[in-house]
């Protein structure tokens, strides 16, 4: 037997060991994706034989009010809930930074609602939010607000889910304090002998440089939130009140699970997919110029 | 959902190489039977079972319970060609018309000890499909306490919607904060009936359209009647009171409500919680002046899954079903057995609550609208239930926000 080059041994040797691993993302992941594709482009009422019906589901989509509503809930959440969710994760790190007494035990009391799973935290949540019972409406109450009907208001449901996400700022919060460890003391310490004022300080040293954390935390956060099915899910009672919560993917399940046009949902999450990439894309693009990775 | 699915087709997968290994020959027939019970709540299924497979030593059943995402453990399996030979179903159009579902009758079965009426609620097309597990009609439960503490009589059989309309006014008593009836509408579902009653429907007998029903002079009238006691009486609770109180039965039970509109279940809490069912009397739903009452039921069976390779020993178990499944399966006595010689074994008919359950079965809705067709769900529910939220959002009047159902529901419909 000829002997073979060592690189291509080695080759063989490096996709024996990653084999485990390439199976399931063959079998489970990528299998799966153009399983959906094929599917996306037939009738399929989940059993019985799909029915190929070319591009129609796609067409069907431009004259489907349920589909536009729920591209509108997700994007008006995220559009609410990136930036907050951003600001306020931020602005915990920044604190946190600070040399304050039992720093470590801050830092764990603000990330733990970031392990509690969306279910419970739902859960809990929809006490909060209750306009009889709720704490909010009683704080609100004692600055002589009357508060809104939060989630059993078709206006105010999207906005009490974005602020709900404010509780899960903790993981937002690690990242950012990861970011602001690797930013060399030094530059404060000029800046501030050069007499810059904390706020200058901010703005001209502290934001540019955490710019790759922030672009990172902007582009999983994009994707997530366009992903959101629990709060609509739970909350909304399935995207109640009168679609007002019906979240993208939670449209894509109650057509593809509970409607039976399997073939339908699965030319939503094509069209998903492609939203979140070209989205995506546009980001990476954009903030090209504006992201720092180091001041030197 | 992508992970999800996928995960869903490995079980599959393992399911259909170990189905694979035990249909082995010589041993005894396993069959996979799966319920939406939890362990416990399916003991008396178990029970059925083991007293078939005494009788019938070469059939084991392996029962399966699966109370977390049945539906989508059904529908997957159902996709992938391995489901259950034997599981639980109440929604049978949605799978019978999509093949996953053998029809029973042409088997040799006996049905004759069953009422009609149970026949006729697990059937589609004229087609049986599924042997009647168990049932419940609705009535409207009151809570004595309320009613003698504010002195009011207790409802009798044969009220009319204007008695129900003011005994909650009566019972009312915004300072007590007690309410006098819930209407929780949170699936259409429970509500059918009325509208029946009041000389409209959801949808057409046939199940092809919403039109001339769910906008007629009575579906706007009964629409009108329902969502004024939350917004014109004020004897309903809102929503938001509801879900702060820990629900209906919660509120009910403590003293908060008068009246709801409910199946056997109501026991099945009380016992739960060890509370006495004496304070509580059970009444047929009221009806208009003039006419009877209609009255929603609740009831779903075993079927067998058209993709079964172990008809003819499933048929085996589904004869005993039909035949002696009902006396256990009334034992726990939250649910009514389904033959009537299992019914009066019971006791149930001597109690004055729960004989109500039964007097109703006669005035059951014939035909519900998830029966009349597979896509009741997609294109007549979901319109229904925006009606009942808009007109409670008062974003809209009773006949606007019907009007606007039925053209959204004949738009899904390809009209």
């Amino acid at each position: 037997m000829r002997k073979l080059k060592r690189s291509t041994r080695e080759a063989i040797e490096g996709y024996l060991f990653i084999l485990p691993w390439l199976i399931g993302l063959v079998v489970f992941t990528v299998g799966p994706i153009v399983a959906t594709l094929f599917i996306s482009c037939t009738e399929w009422q989940l059993f019985g034989a799909p029915k190929w019906v070319g591009l129609a589901n796609y067409v069907r989509m431009f004259n489907d009010p349920l589909f536009y509503q729920s591209l509108k809930v997700t994007l008006y959440y995220t559009l609410l809930s990136l930036p907050l969710g951003l600001a306020v994760g931020l602005a915990l790190a920044l604190l946190l930074f600070q040399n304050v007494k039992g720093q470590s035990i801050f830092r764990t009391i603000f990330y733990v609602p970031s392990v509690v799973p969306a279910v419970a935290s739902a859960t809990i949540w929809i006490w909060i939010y209750n306009p009889e019972f709720g704490i909010f409406n009683y704080i609100l109450s004692k600055f002589g607000i009357t508060g809104p009907e939060w989630l059993y208001s078709t206006e105010w449901i999207i906005p009490a889910i974005a602020i709900m996400g404010i509780w899960g700022a903790g993981s937002t919060m690690v990242i950012y304090l990861a970011g602001l460890q690797n930013i060399p003391r030094m530059y404060w310490e000029a800046a501030t002998v050069d007499g810059a004022s904390k706020w200058q300080q901010f703005w001209k040293i502290t934001l540019p440089l955490l710019s790759p954390t922030t672009f990172f935390l902007f582009v999983t956060g994009l994707i997530g939130s366009l992903q959101t099915f629990t709060a609509g899910y739970i909350m909304g009672g399935g995207g109640g009140p009168l679609n007002a919560s019906l979240f993208y993917c939670l449209y894509m399940y109650q057509q593809g699970w509970k409607w039976f046009n399997m073939g339908y949902a699965s030319a939503l999450s094509w069209v998903l997919s492609v939203i979140i990439f070209v989205l995506t894309l546009f980001v990476v693009k954009a903030s090209r110029s504006r992201v720092q990775y180091d001041l030197m | 959902m992508k992970k999800l699915r996928s995960l869903a087709i490995a079980v599959i997968a393992v399911f259909l190489v170990s189905g694979f290994t035990m249909g082995a020959a010589s041993k005894p027939v396993v069959l996979r039977a799966m319920t939406w019970d939890s362990a416990e709540g399916s003991e008396w299924a178990r029970a059925v079972f083991e007293k078939f497979e005494k009788i019938n030593p070469n059939i084991k059943i392996e029962l399966q319970p699966m109370p977390d995402g049945y539906d989508d453990r059904l529908l997957t399996s159902l996709a992938a060609g391995t489901p259950p030979d034997l599981f639980l179903v109440w929604d049978y159009p949605s799978l019978a018309s999509r093949g996953g579902l053998e029809p029973l009758d042409k088997y040799d079965i006996n049905f004759s000890g069953i009422n009609p009426a149970l026949v006729a609620w697990n059937s589609y097309n004229g087609r049986i499909y599924g042997i009647p597990k168990d049932w419940t009609t609705q009535v409207i439960w009151y809570n004595k306490k309320v009613f003698d503490r504010y002195k009011v009589a207790y409802p009798q059989t044969g009220w009319t919607w204007d008695d129900f309309r003011n005994t909650a006014k009566t019972l009312t008593h915004e300072g007590d904060k007690v309410w006098g009836a819930a209407l929780s509408f949170g699936d259409p579902y429970d509500w059918q009936n009325w509208f029946v009653m009041g000389g409209g429907d959801y949808l057409s007998p046939d199940g092809t359209t919403m039109k001339g029903y769910f906008d007629s002079p009575g579906a706007i009238k009964t629409m009108k009647f329902l969502t004024d006691m939350v917004l014109v009486d004020k004897v309903s609770p809102s929503r938001s009171i509801l879900s702060a109180s820990g629900g209906t039965y919660a509120m009910f039970s403590s003293g908060k409500l008068g009246m709801i509109h409910s199946g056997m279940w109501f026991l099945g809490y009380l016992s739960s919680r060890g509370l006495p069912a004496d304070d509580y009397g059970a009444v047929v739903v009221p009806s208009p002046a003039g006419s009877k009452p209609v009255t929603m039921m609740n009831t779903s069976g075993w079927a067998m899954a058209a993709a079964c390779k172990n008809k003819q020993a499933a048929v085996e178990v589904l004869k005993f079903l039909a035949e002696e499944g009902g006396q256990t399966q009334g034992e726990a006595g939250w649910a009514f057995p389904v033959s009537e010689n299992a019914i009066k074994a019971t006791g149930l008919l001597d109690d004055p609550n729960t004989r109500v359950f039964y007097e109703s079965l006669r005035y059951a809705l014939k035909s519900p609208g998830f029966l009349r067709t597979p896509e009741y769900m997609e294109k007549c529910s979901q319109y229904v239930s925006e009606a009942f939220d808009l007109v409670l959002l008062e974003k809209a009047t009773p006949e606007v926000a019907m009007r606007q159902a039925v053209s959204k529901s004949e738009k899904a419909f390809g009209r």
